[in-house]
Formats: structure tokens, sequence, C-alpha cells
């Protein structure tokens, strides 16, 4: 029995032995190094674009997700305390942020920068006004003009200001002051931006088609800063703008005459048990198609609590004024709906540093439903998507 | 009052540093001040309260306060804080720690006093020039408006007008009684 194992071992590595060169060349043979490429553009797709600010002299973030199953796509990086934004087609995004070489003390530069979004790449920096507003985002500190020639930035030193930067020559051609005045709507037609007011009004600027001159008017009063605040946060409904107040008064607004006109003033929580008041920094949010505003909500709302998180999102149909559905979505500090028949909505919370999305159900009041998530974006509170 | 604000605003920004460099050394953080968003003057021209500088603190005497004040968000003066504690991060309520420099301006919140049942002024300076966390952070936001009223808007860097960017903590202190 041992002789025969023996034999057999034996024959085995005369086997192994005649055929382990051939293997190994072959092996050698099929063996190619790798090499590191970039990976040219990213996948295509629709967007969700998260501007997550740095507030520690570093640099900030704006996330771009899928907005299928907010897989993460790509970013683009700025300097500290980002504003953002991004075309109306998606393709290009704008970033104005700090760069603080010592991060915490001396001098600083503030620069406009424009990525291309699908392949990420930074395609031109603007040097700005050392005036940015250093201040928790909102989307209305970077806009676009209509026709995209021009972006106005919001500026705060704590005087208020507008830079205006015409992106064809890529220079600075205005600083518009507007004392007392702060976050920037631009008009739908033609160049000009309103602004709201610490009395309660607006002020409308009319540019000139250069954007190096301008004109204001300044409006009746829209709203009570003391008793019925409003957020910075808006959205256009019909060509309309829409506000939102820390009580959750929708204030909907004309600003197609040079100078803002009040259409309404909607409480959409009056009526409903539980003091419910506005949650979180991007309030308003509104789904074209089928005419309903979101909001995010929380109950027993006091003074202090308007950036605190949800505890549910309101689908109100603005068109009929009533509140159709009452979502169970905690911790929102911001949310974004697509103009879509069939809605997509996205949410940020900043408690659990999370990207949230929701199914929309129009046969269904417009509930929401999360279908998936994404963590590590850090401190953001302003999202949007691409068409 | 709009335009006193605005006015006020416009002088501290291009006129004001060394001056407001001199306030902020000599008289401690009481830089600049609003109430309610139509008030905005200087620490110059607010009544003085007089300060007891003992013991490495600095707050107003005939509050009633305890000799040890509270390190926690709760505590009255705190109402409108949006920040970090700087009595956590070795300085105190109302000085900034060691090798920062309070913010040349500041937001201001209206807090009732428990001790007594007043209103009063509290102004919350940024500490700057410093990086990295520290202290508690709290976020009351009692009063706080966006930055259309900008001397309430409490989710604005307060460090903005300081050469020294970096934000380290927060200090409250009381300049005032409200009316």
């Amino acid at each position: 029995m041992a002789n025969r194992t023996a034999a057999a071992f034996g024959l085995l590595c005369v086997i192994a032995g005649a055929y382990a060169p051939t293997l190994a060349f072959a092996q050698a043979e099929e063996f190619v190094p790798e090499t590191v490429t970039t990976k040219e553009r990213m996948d295509p797709g629709q967007n969700v674009f998260v501007n997550m600010q740095n507030w520690g002299g570093g640099p900030s973030v704006a996330y771009i997700y899928d907005a299928k199953d907010l897989t993460l796509k790509g970013s683009v990086s700025g300097g500290s305390q980002s504003h953002f934004t991004i075309s109306a087609d998606g393709n290009t995004a704008y970033m104005a942020s700090g760069y603080y070489p010592r991060y915490d003390s001396g001098a600083g530069e503030h620069v406009l920068q424009i990525f291309d979004v699908p392949t990420n790449a930074l395609t031109k920096e603007i040097v700005l006004p050392y005036k940015l507003a250093q201040y928790t985002d909102d989307i209305a500190f970077l806009r676009l003009s209509s026709d995209e020639k021009l972006i106005y930035i919001q500026n705060a030193t704590p005087a208020t200001s507008v830079t205006v930067v015409d992106l064809t020559s890529g220079t600075v051609v205005q600083e518009v002051p507007t004392p007392g005045c702060f976050g920037i709507y631009p008009t739908l037609e033609d160049h000009g931006f309103s602004t709201i007011c610490n009395d309660g009004a607006f002020t409308t600027f009319t540019l000139s088609e250069d954007g190096t001159s301008a004109e204001s008017q300044k409006s009746a009063k829209i709203f009570d800063p003391d008793a019925d605040p409003i957020y910075l946060s808006s959205d256009r409904a019909e060509g309309n703008l829409l506000f939102i107040s820390y009580h959750a008064n929708v204030y909907r607004l004309d600003d197609s005459k040079g100078v803002i006109e009040k259409l309404s003033v909607t409480p959409i929580a009056e009526g409903v048990e539980g003091n419910w008041g506005t949650s979180g920094y991007s309030v308003v949010t509104y789904n074209e198609p089928n005419g309903i505003l979101f909001v995010p909500m929380h109950s027993e709302h006091h003074d202090g609590s308007h950036y605190h998180g949800s505890e549910e999102v309101w689908a109100y149909d603005l068109k009929n004024k009533t509140l159709l559905y009452r979502s169970p979505l905690a911790d929102l500090t911001a949310i974004h709906v697509t103009d879509e028949e069939v809605p997509q909505l996205f949410g940020l919370s900043l408690k659990n540093t999370k990207i949230y999305k929701f199914d929309v159900d129009p046969t269904a009041k417009f509930a929401a439903k999360q279908v998936a998530e994404h963590s590590d974006f850090g401190f953001a509170t302003t999202l949007m998507a691409s068409p | 009052m709009a335009k006193l604000i605005d006015s006020f605003l416009g002088w501290m920004d291009t006129a004001a540093e060394n001056r407001a460099r001199r306030i902020a050394n000599v008289s401690g953080r009481r830089s600049f001040l609003q109430k309610a968003g139509w008030a905005l003057v200087g620490g110059a021209v607010l009544p003085m309260l007089p300060y007891d500088n003992s013991n490495g603190q600095a707050f107003a005497r005939g509050l009633g306060e305890p000799d040890e004040l509270p390190e926690d968000c709760e505590y009255w003066r705190y109402c409108s804080l949006h920040g970090s504690l700087c009595s956590q991060c070795g300085g105190s309520v109302t000085q900034c720690p060691p090798g920062s420099t309070p913010s040349k301006v500041a937001w201001v919140g209206t807090c009732r006093n428990p001790n007594d049942d007043k209103d009063y002024l509290v102004s919350y300076n940024d500490c700057c020039g410093k990086g990295g966390g520290c202290g508690d952070g709290c976020s009351r936001q009692e009063g706080d408006r966006p930055g259309y009223r900008y001397g309430l808007a409490s989710e604005s860097s307060w460090c903005l007008a300081n050469e020294d960017k970096g934000i380290h903590c927060t200090v409250a202190i009381v300049v005032g009684l409200a009316e």
C-alpha cells in the first residue's frame, strides 16, 4: 500500500513538473499591468446637486448624485462657505466661495468658479470683490439672469450689495448697493432682480442689457418682518414668486412689472390642529405640472424653531388652496421637488447628514415615500436637480 | 430707522476698523448692537453697564446672576445664540479664548432674565482667528431673522468684518435693557 501511494505521488510530481513551466508562462503572458486613468465623463442621466459648505476655511464641495437612486456620480469643489447654482440645462455649475490661504487668519480671496458638469472640469475662474456673503447657503445668493449671460452674487460685509458678473467676458461689471436688503430673485425677462428689504418691502433693480447700470423701484410693504417673517427660500409658480413665512403663510408675488406686487397670502396651516410652522432652510418647492407646493413642517412651532427639522412634509394644492397630504418625513431641513408630471422629491437632513429621495404619488394626494438615501455630504442646506 | 441702520452699517464698513479694534480691546465686546431690527447703535452710544472683571469673567452687575454662570444652552442670555460656548473653550461667557479676537460686528437678541423678569439686549460676538470646534453648540435662535435684518441674522458668520475669518466660538454680552 505504501509503495502504491509513493508511486502515485511520484507520478503526480512528474506530471506537475512537466506542465508547471507551461502554466507559469501562460500566466505571465496573460498578465497586463494596470495603468491609472481618469474617467472622462460622469455616467449620463438626471442629477441632484448638494452644496456642502465648509465653514472651517477648507474646500466646499457640490456633490452630484444620480437622481434615480442617489448613487454618487461626481463632484466639483471650491473654497470655503460656498454658494452654488446650475444652468437651466444642468450642464454648467457655478460656485462662489472664499479662499483663505491661512484658513483662519490673514487675507483671502473670493472667487467665482465655473464647471462643466459632465466632466466635473473647472473651466473658468473670476476673482470677485472681497465681499461675498459668509452665510448659511440659500439659492438666493448666487443666481443667473434669465438668459444666463449675467450672474448675480450676494455680498455682505455686513453692508449688503450684489456683484454683477458678465459671464461672456468673465468680468465684474457692477456692484449694486442694496442697503438693508438681502437675497437675489432674478426677473424672468431681461436683466434684473428683486431683493427683500428690512421693512417688509421688496426692491427691484432693472439692469441695462450689458449689466453695467441699474435703476431701482421699491414696492409697498409686502410682509411684516416682526410678526410674520419670511424665509429667503423661494420658488416660481406659473411665473410668480412664492415665499413662505415662519408661520407657514405663503406669499405669492408678481415681479413682472418692474416692482413687486403682492397677489395673495395663503395660510396653509390655518385650521390644522397642533400649531404647525415651517421647518428648515430650503422650504419652498413647487411642482408646476400639478400645482402642488411641498413644505417641511413641524408642530408646536415657537420663536426660534424655524430652522428645526421637519416632522412632516405637506403637499398643498395652491390652486385650490387645499392641504392634500401630510407625509410623515422627519428631520428634513431642505427639500426640492422636480417639475415632472410624476414628481420626484429630494430632501436633506442636517441632523442625519443624509440626502433622501422620495417617490410622490399623484394618485394618492401626492403622498411621499422614501425610496433611496445616501450619507456623507456634511453641512448642506440647499439642493437642486437638473432636468 | 432702516436708513439709520443702513447708514450705520456703511459707516462701519468703510471707516470703523481701527476704531472697532479699539472699542473691542478697551470696552470688552460691546461692539455693535441692534435691537429688534430697528436700532443699530455702537457700544459707545449705548448706556454703559458697569462690568465686574473679577475672576477672569466680565458680566454686568444688577442682573441677579449667581456667582457661577451656567454653561448650558438654556442659560437665559443664550436665547438667540447660534454657535458654540466660549466658556467651554478657554474663554468665558463674555471673554473670547486666548489667541482669538472678538468679532467687530455682532447680532443681537432680546432675552428675558428670570432673575428680575426684565428683557435685556444681548450682543452675540463670534471669536475670530482660530479654527477647530469646541464647546457645546447652541441653536435657540429666538428672534432670529434672515439677512434682510442683518443685525438679527444668526446664520451669518460674524467674523465677516474681521481680517481673520476663522470662527472659533461665540460669547454673549449683556449690553442694555430692552425697552
